[in-house]
């Protein structure tokens, strides 16, 4: 790996649900600010373009960010911090992710790159006294994440992490004020079952972030993974209520949702949840953060057919789940 | 030995042991397993739950005698079953076949 060039830049842009501010390589600047740039332009040139520059050597940061949870669920939300890095240059990122507030510390030169991650030394901020719970850890990509997009991917998985969240691979809908996430792996179905549910606005195409705060958990979508395409998410990206959760399945001759016992429903989530080089106690920490997510949302499987009317059926089984939780 | 590798039958006297790269957690009674090098989620029921619980270590042998105890089934069919289990959680890189009991 070369190392990047350590002109120094100051860049400000936004990436679907995260707001950037970037400083210090500019080469590594100027591959974030392409990336966002593309994204904010669904359908148009820049979303087929080269700028997801996913053949480039793989670039990783080192920074140290503070969390504050956006003002209509920061009461209930704990602060989160999280210690990124970044090798070869020094800079500061500062970012919003989705709605909520993540400020910087100076970064610090590693000296030499830390591509692979692992068993990269300690991040020490300066300038920045840490505030709220310190995350510790190497925060690494999968090996294969090339690209800008991928690196701000995994910085939001961290993030709903720290919150006590997780990031679902789910596309999402609208409907009566909450939000019904439709999960599961690629091709099972949940963009199609999203054309199903007649009248509601999109809200997550591939991602959705829920986050826990107070009795209720909380849904925001995210980036990530699928590039942008001309029948993204509709609704505003904000957060709202997470009113229920769906595994997603394919059938022929049925469409009916059943809710599975809670070892089930963990597993059905834990299966669909983004997460980035967990070791076992993280891993641990995960399975508690979904076993309380199932206990305060309702899970269910979705089996349906193509032509089926989605949205009464899933109105019906929201009203259920309601009324069966009191 | 990794997942790939077959798994050697098992008997009595082979100590099982959780893998350090798994996590778990209880849930309504059943055993929600992670192993983490393949990301692959497991659900036991409520006889493999009890088994995984007592993977610590201890000989297939002593892991049958709480299963006689605590469930109604014969003696040989317990081991049987236990010890074909215990190949598939080794199989799927979620327990071991420890030397020693570890400390």
């Amino acid at each position: 790996m070369q190392p990047e060039a350590r002109t120094p830049a100051h860049e400000r842009t936004a990436f679907a649900g995260i707001e950037l501010e970037l400083g210090g390589d500019a080469t590594s600047c100027a591959r974030v600010v392409r990336v966002a740039r593309a994204s904010a332009s669904p359908g148009a040139e820049a979303a087929t373009s080269k700028a997801f520059d996913t053949a480039t050597p793989k670039f990783a940061a080192r920074c140290r960010l503070q969390m504050v949870p956006p003002p209509a669920i920061e009461r209930a939300l704990p602060r989160a911090e999280l210690a990124w890095r970044w090798s070869g240059g020094d800079g500061e990122l500062v970012t919003r992710f989705a709605g909520a507030r993540v400020r910087a510390a100076r970064w610090r030169d590693a000296g030499g790159p830390v591509a692979e991650g692992r068993g990269a030394e300690r991040c020490e901020p300066a300038g920045c006294e840490p505030e709220g719970h310190a995350f510790e850890g190497d925060a690494w990509l999968a090996a294969d994440a090339l690209a800008p997009h991928y690196l701000l991917g995994g910085l939001a998985v961290m993030l709903c992490r720290r919150l006590g969240g997780a990031v679902l691979h789910a596309a999402s809908v609208e409907l009566s004020g909450g939000v019904v996430a439709l999960m599961g792996p690629s091709g099972a179905g949940k963009s199609t079952a999203c054309r199903h549910v007649d009248g509601a606005p999109l809200v997550s195409v591939d991602r959705l972030a829920v986050v826990p705060a107070g009795a209720t958990w909380w849904a925001h979508p995210l980036p990530g993974g699928t590039r942008p395409l001309p029948d993204m998410a509709s609704a505003a990206p904000r957060w709202r209520p997470l009113a229920g959760v769906l595994r997603v399945y394919r059938a022929t001759g049925t469409t009916a949702i059943v809710s599975p016992e809670r070892a089930l429903a963990v597993t059905l989530l834990r299966e669909s949840t983004f997460q980035s080089g967990l070791g076992p106690s993280a891993e641990l920490e995960l399975l508690g953060a979904l076993e309380r997510l199932a206990g305060e949302v309702p899970v269910g499987q979705l089996r349906f057919e193509l032509g089926a009317s989605l949205e009464p059926l899933l109105r019906r089984w929201l009203e259920s789940q309601r009324e069966e939780r009191g | 030995m990794t997942p790939n590798e077959p798994t050697p039958p098992l008997s009595g006297p082979a100590r099982l042991v959780q893998h350090e790269r798994t996590a778990s957690r209880v849930i309504g009674g059943k055993a929600v397993v992670i192993t983490i090098d393949e990301n692959q989620v497991h659900v036991l029921n409520g006889v493999g739950t009890r088994v995984w619980e007592l993977a610590d270590g201890r000989p297939l042998d002593a892991i049958v005698d709480a299963i006689v105890d605590e469930f109604e089934v014969e003696r040989a069919q317990a081991m049987l079953d236990v010890c074909r289990f215990a190949e598939r959680l080794v199989a799927v890189g979620a327990a071991r076949v420890a030397e020693e009991r570890p400390e």
